[in-house]
């Protein structure tokens, strides 16, 4: 497989072979086919939405001129966008046979006017394009050093906003999506009809993303032709179901098809793994994990990853996801299965503890949506009121939004847990879980609207009918009182090193009494430097580098210490002499 | 209807042997495949294919092509049962007790089938019920007595009952049938560990990661753990392992924290600390690297230093181009809370 980063040349993945470099001055281009996914059963695209067609052969690059080892190439998956970040995205697809690979790409879709190749020759192309700006509409065609394969005006993708800004975001979830046919089929035009011209930013599946062991040839039917167009726009962020196989061999399998991001290329902290990853999204903090394989005990890696995942990110939302879902009544049961249990019992507490928001889950092959939910990890008749933080629907047009508290992040202020399992099938089940506010056997999907400090969340049947729908709406911050002591800090010491005096420069949030110390690397206080009333704002002070008796004191590593009303700040000071 | 719905599970079962011999329905090889290597979280994919059901030993692996025409021919006439039947559908995506009653129908009719008494012993364990499993394992060991998988099963649900001692036996068992079986290896690793047997347990869990063609974090950790356990000389082959996985793996935030938890634990601090630096990305961000530091250096009893990098990870943090204005992270919290609980500097002159 190419794994071949931008402007870095080419690179060959190991056992492969690699033809020679044709000169492209030798001979002419000859056939080069362009292929291009298409809805397989002839269902109609909304309006608005860009129609797919083929495009012309077409010849371009600086092979031209040269025999065209490549000739008969087709694209037979994709392309598809993997692991997008404010300023790269990873773009596969497979070949008919083995092929070397180039991406062009640009800001017109007539002009693409940047390319990077790799001479690899290899059936599975993976190319990382770097150098993007964000937020930024790209126009991209696929090929060989030869010509194009694929890039009609449906190739195109924007680049996601800078990290915590505010703009709108919409995902598209689908889950248990991987079965084939018409309820598939209606489910995936329902939401495309719904978004029309606005697409979506995200694309999420929630495992079992291809029936029934998820093999090469069930991916192929149930996610890169069925949804060939989502995927050539907006990045996919798949998750691993009980379906979704693994397989000795290569190029075979999930972890074979997607590139996720196991080492933070996205945001986040490196997981180490593809399994289970974190990325941001403008203001959104997306965590993927990994209910099918991965350990979920609190000692384990996953668990010890989300931990320090969470805590790290300052983004403004937190939404997670897995396949097995820690609530459900429908085809499976939260009450009497192993991983179902295990999630609710070793993950949810972090999730409450640390602030998350929303949880997004499959499995069962239903739609079932909780109220704002917190501390529940026993069967679903420990359910007592306290867990319940918000018990209504949080819909706009019933008794209104979930409404939750901002800085400092609150722990265990609620999250809202879905089940959409119903994207390809539908499953029964009671649907009486006592947390869901909802619970319906039909199929859909959901879409996820975050526009700053409110996220909204649709459930849309197959029909196009949005048949449930909730929001979150983060409470403006003037509302909350803020941490006071945000902002306390030490700004400066100069000179670093010192040879003498040292000048401390600290900022204070609100006037209190300060102290100001000078300690050695023991701990033992060597000087006073301040301790009095002072107003807020930014001081100063001076110490002379003399201990409390007023002797000069010896080169070293000393540290300052302010304190304000038990807040402490302390910095190094390096003396030399 | 019943008639019907037989058929259809038959149907099914005949779609996934002819892509799969050795397999029941659609959903057996999926859960087949689970029983590779995903057992609390292990998760294994052999290189020779170790694990998945195949005539003769665990070690080969199904060539999907050569049966893939027939295959989708069943497979339709499976689709358009599952359509014409909504009860059936769920036959391929069942629930564990469910898969057992499905299981139950299909062994009344087929009670010399040894895969199908394995099958429902995987749904029993799965479904918490070790000994159902033990039981319908016996049955497939009376049937076909030489089967690897038999005793493999038979040891994690002898696990499951917490009789490591037998479990120990059983998986010696399955890998002496099938030496390249990795869950085998991972799952004797976990029954000596339980017997207090950490250096076997260690091999094993090295045998396991060198038999997976995609090792995870989680089996450098058992390794690592198991090593550790061996005994205090042994840390610094535990923390090696914990390096291999980093250089097998790239950056992994749990194989480093480990490496810092187990360096600590024997007072390595200073190690720790360089430990911490020499993995500057695995953090998420400088300012919880400089966190994490302040905590080794709290615990060395160095509290001076650890509040000098408790201020400077919080002076970062509030200083962060990306710091949303409404929401604090948790190390913030976290820090904060580190600066007002730590114990007051010495007094001096």
């Amino acid at each position: 497989m190419n794994r071949v980063p931008a402007f870095r040349g080419a690179a060959r993945g190991p056992g492969q072979p690699v033809l020679p470099r044709v000169s492209p001055a030798i001979g002419l281009v000859l056939a080069v086919v362009v292929v291009c996914a298409t809805h397989r059963d002839g269902s109609a695209l909304p309006p608005g939405f860009p129609t797919e067609r083929p495009l012309p052969a077409q010849i371009v690059g600086e092979s031209e001129g040269s025999p065209n080892p490549f000739a008969g190439a087709t694209v037979t998956r994709g392309p598809y966008l993997q692991c997008a970040t404010p300023t790269s995205i990873v773009i596969r697809w497979r070949t008919s046979i083995p092929t070397d690979a180039r991406v062009r790409w640009g800001r017109t879709a007539g002009r693409l006017d940047v390319r990077v190749s790799s001479v690899a020759v290899t059936t599975e192309h993976e190319i990382i394009v770097t150098g993007l700006d964000p937020g930024t509409r790209y126009w991209y065609s696929v090929g060989t050093g030869f010509g194009q394969l694929a890039g009609d005006p449906t190739c195109a993708f924007v680049t996601p906003p800078p990290v915590g800004s505010a703009q709108p975001v919409r995902a598209w979830i689908i889950g248990d999506s991987g079965e084939a046919g018409p309820i598939q089929g209606s489910v995936r035009d329902a939401f495309l009809a719904y978004t029309g011209s606005r697409g979506a930013d995200l694309f999420l599946m929630l495992g079992d993303n291809a029936y029934g062991e998820g093999s090469d040839s069930e991916y192929q039917a149930g996610v890169f032709v069925p949804y060939a167009l989502p995927l050539r726009q907006w990045t996919l962020w798949p998750t691993r179901g009980n379906h979704d196989g693994v397989y000795s061999g290569a190029n075979n399998d999930y972890y074979d098809f997607f590139s996720l991001p196991a080492h933070a290329e996205a945001g986040g902290v490196p997981s180490g793994t593809e399994a289970y990853y974190s990325y941001d999204y403008a203001n959104v903090h997306f965590v993927c994990l990994d209910s099918e394989g991965s350990d979920k005990s609190p000692g384990g890696a996953m668990v010890t990853w989300l931990r320090a995942d969470l805590s790290a990110t300052s983004q403004q939302w937190v939404i997670a996801y897995w396949h097995h879902p820690p609530y459900s009544k429908g085809s499976h049961d939260s009450d009497t299965e192993s991983d179902l249990i295990a999630m609710r019992q070793n993950v949810v507490p972090i999730l409450d503890a640390l602030g998350a928001d929303l949880v997004l889950c499959g499995h069962s092959h239903s739609y079932e949506r909780s109220f704002l939910l917190r501390w529940h990890y026993g069967l679903s008749t420990t359910l007592t009121s306290s867990m319940k933080v918000d018990s209504s629907d949080g819909r706009r047009n019933g008794n209104g939004p979930y409404v939750k508290p901002v800085p400092p992040r609150t722990p265990s202020a609620g999250i809202v847990y879905t089940v959409a399992g119903s994207s390809s099938k539908t499953g029964g089940g009671s649907l009486n879980h006592p947390v869901m506010v909802s619970s319906q056997d039909v199929p859909g999907s959901l879409v996820l609207d975050v526009n700053g400090s409110v996220l909204d969340v649709r459930f849309l049947n197959s029909a196009g009918v949005v048949a449930d729908s909730f929001t979150v709406v983060k409470a403006g911050v003037a509302s909350v009182p803020a941490d006071p002591a945000r902002g306390f800090s030490i700004v400066g010491i100069s000179p670093r090193p010192s040879h003498g005096p040292v000048e401390l420069s600290y900022r204070l949030p609100y006037p209190g009494r300060v102290k100001v110390a000078i300690y050695d690397a023991e701990g033992r206080r060597i000087a006073k430097v301040a301790d009095g009333d002072e107003p807020a704002g930014e001081r100063r002070v001076r110490w002379d580098a003399r201990d409390a008796a007023g002797s000069p004191i010896v080169a070293g590593v000393y540290f300052a210490v302010v304190e304000l009303a038990g807040e402490r700040r302390v910095a190094r000071v390096v003396l030399t002499r | 209807m019943a008639a019907m719905l037989s058929f259809t599970r038959e149907a099914a079962w005949l779609a996934s042997w002819e892509q799969h011999p050795g397999l029941g329905t659609r959903e057996r090889r999926s859960r087949a495949l689970r029983r590779t290597g995903r057992r609390h979280g292990m998760e294994f994919r052999s290189p020779s294919g170790a694990g998945a059901f195949h005539d003769g030993s665990l070690g080969g692996r199904v060539s999907r092509n050569r049966v893939y025409s027939m295959a989708i021919r069943f497979r339709t006439l499976v689709i358009l049962f599952a359509v014409a039947l909504p009860g059936a559908e769920a036959g391929a995506h069942m629930a564990p007790h469910a898969r057992v009653d499905a299981l139950t129908l299909d062994l009344a009719r087929r009670p010399d089938d040894w895969r199908l008494w394995i099958e429902r012993a995987q749904a029993y364990l799965e479904d918490g019920h070790p000994t159902a499993a033990l039981s319908d394992l016996d049955r497939a060991e009376a049937l076909a007595p030489r089967r690897p998988e038999v005793p493999l099963e038979r040891g994690a649900a002898l696990l499951a009952l917490g009789l490591a001692t037998p479990a120990d036996d059983e998986l010696t068992t399955a890998i002496e049938r099938a030496p390249s079986d990795a869950e085998a290896h991972g799952l004797r690793a976990r029954a000596r560990i339980a017997l207090g047997r950490p250096r076997e347990a260690a091999a094993d869990f090295q045998r396991a990661v060198e038999l997976s063609e995609r090792p995870s974090p989680d089996q450098f950790l058992e390794w690592s753990r198991a090593l550790a356990a061996a005994g205090a000389g042994r840390i610094d082959e535990a923390l090696r392992v914990l390096e291999r996985g980093l250089a097998t793996l790239g950056e992994s935030f749990a194989l480093v924290e480990e490496g810092v938890r187990l360096e600590c634990a024997h007072g390595a601090y200073q190690a720790a600390l360089e430990r911490i630096e020499r993995h500057p990305t695995a953090w998420g961000s400088s300012a919880a690297r400089r966190a994490r530091g302040a905590d080794v250096l709290r615990a060395a009893g160095r509290e001076i230093e650890a509040q000098a990098e408790y201020s400077a990870a919080l002076a970062e943090l509030e200083a962060a181009p990306h710091r949303h204005a409404a929401r604090a992270s948790s190390l913030e919290n976290r820090i904060h809370i580190a600066l007002r609980q730590g114990p007051p500097v010495a007094a001096g002159p």
